[in-house]
């Protein structure tokens, strides 16, 4: 035993516990969750050419030079719109991959945590060395 | 190819978003009638209150079914505060906690038959979206100053390019409150209209074939409840994120 097994305890319970709370950011691989993700990116899109093409028609109804800051603005929100779904896309890749990253560290925090059940997504040589680099 | 003819409604899948005056009223010429979304409305605060107060009334050291759940909503949004905004963004949690339980709570009363869904409409959900909008930008302005245009100029753009992107950019910040209040309301509206539809169905097909489209509501219901938590989630963990922005101007 590494550790007084009241403390080992407490550790187990609160790696239970962040384990329990961590899949609340990760809804990403949820069927729902894909619904969810395609429809804010969808609507990041559209949203920037409408916010673009109402802003040159604005433009255009203050100055009164019909057609062309509308068809600027246009394009200028198709530009806008693929930099807002370039953000969201990889601030959602980062959230997806601290998740990730949190729940490999959770596993590796907790050896004694049931053994036999380890999750098959990591790889367990990696892990395993990890494990014994930190005993010694 | 409607089976009724003498009601046009009846099986419409868009009736059930149509507005009714319950009281109707007047202001200065701008109708401000008491309609079943403002009921709805109302019927949507009453429970935010009595279900937070009742179930905090007793307060105790080992909560009750009823206090766990209290207790749970406000965790729910504390920890999505913490991670998105960080502690800076702790005095604004009575903002994005009252934002989030009014969409989830019309989201859900939206899920009962007969009731109305508030959040279908999308001058309700571009409502709530403004008041993030123009609340996150006067912070803004209050906490940089005229440094926060800084958010609209990135770092390492060439001299060049800079009036393009600055539009860009421009643009980009507008389209918020649009995405915000098109996603939410989107949702709501494709998926009642979706329920409706097969609701049809089944009467249409009747005792022999309408089994199919029933066993697909019922799936579909499901879907929907997930669908109604997770865009009052979205809705909330946006505003954090826009908070975010608008407190620490990277």
């Amino acid at each position: 035993m590494r550790k007084p097994p009241s403390e080992e305890s407490f550790e187990a319970r609160l790696a239970a516990a962040k384990r329990a709370n961590a899949p609340h950011g990760s809804q990403g691989g949820t069927q729902g969750g894909s619904l969810g993700t395609a429809f804010r990116l969808s609507a990041d899109l559209v949203s920037a050419v409408v916010a673009g093409a109402g802003l040159g028609w604005g433009l255009d109804w203050l100055l009164g030079t019909q057609p062309w800051f509308l068809l600027l603005f246009f394009f200028l929100g198709i530009a806008a719109g693929i930099l807002n779904v370039i953000r969201t896309a990889n601030a959602m890749n980062a959230a997806q991959q601290a998740d990730a990253a949190a729940l490999q560290i959770l596993d590796e925090d907790n050896p004694g945590d049931n053994p036999g059940k380890d999750n098959p997504d990591i790889d367990s040589p990696g892990k395993s060395k990890q494990e014994n680099g930190l005993e010694h | 190819m409607s089976t009724d003819t003498h009601n046009p409604f009846a099986h419409s899948p868009m009736a059930q978003f149509e507005i009714q005056r319950y009281i109707p009223m007047e202001a200065g010429g701008i109708d401000v009638s008491f309609t079943n979304s403002s009921l709805f409305m109302v019927i949507a605060l009453t429970a935010i209150t009595l279900f937070l107060s009742l179930s905090m009334r007793r307060g105790a050291l080992v909560p009750s079914r009823w206090q766990s759940m209290a207790e749970l909503s406000y965790e729910f949004v504390a920890n999505m505060m913490r991670d998105t905004v960080g502690v800076s963004g702790q005095k604004f949690f009575p903002f994005v906690f009252t934002l989030f339980m009014f969409v989830l709570f019309t989201n859900m009363l939206g899920m009962v038959p007969y009731a109305f869904t508030v959040t279908s409409h999308i001058i309700v959900t571009f409502a709530l979206a403004c008041v993030v909008f123009i609340g996150v930008t006067v912070l803004g302005f209050i906490k940089h100053g005229v440094g926060y245009l800084n958010l609209f100029v990135p770092h390492g753009v060439p001299k060049v390019l800079l009036p393009l992107i600055v539009v860009i950019e421009v643009i980009s910040y507008l389209s918020r409150p649009i995405s915000l209040s098109v996603r939410l309301f989107a949702n709501m509206m494709a998926g009642h209209t979706m329920l409706k539809v097969f609701g049809g169905f089944i009467v249409m097909l009747g005792f022999l074939g309408g089994w199919l489209p029933l066993a697909f509501s019922v799936a579909f219901i499901g879907l929907e409840i997930l669908v109604a938590f997770l865009q009052a989630y979205v809705f909330a963990v946006l505003t954090c994120i826009y908070l975010n922005d608008a407190l620490h101007l990277h």
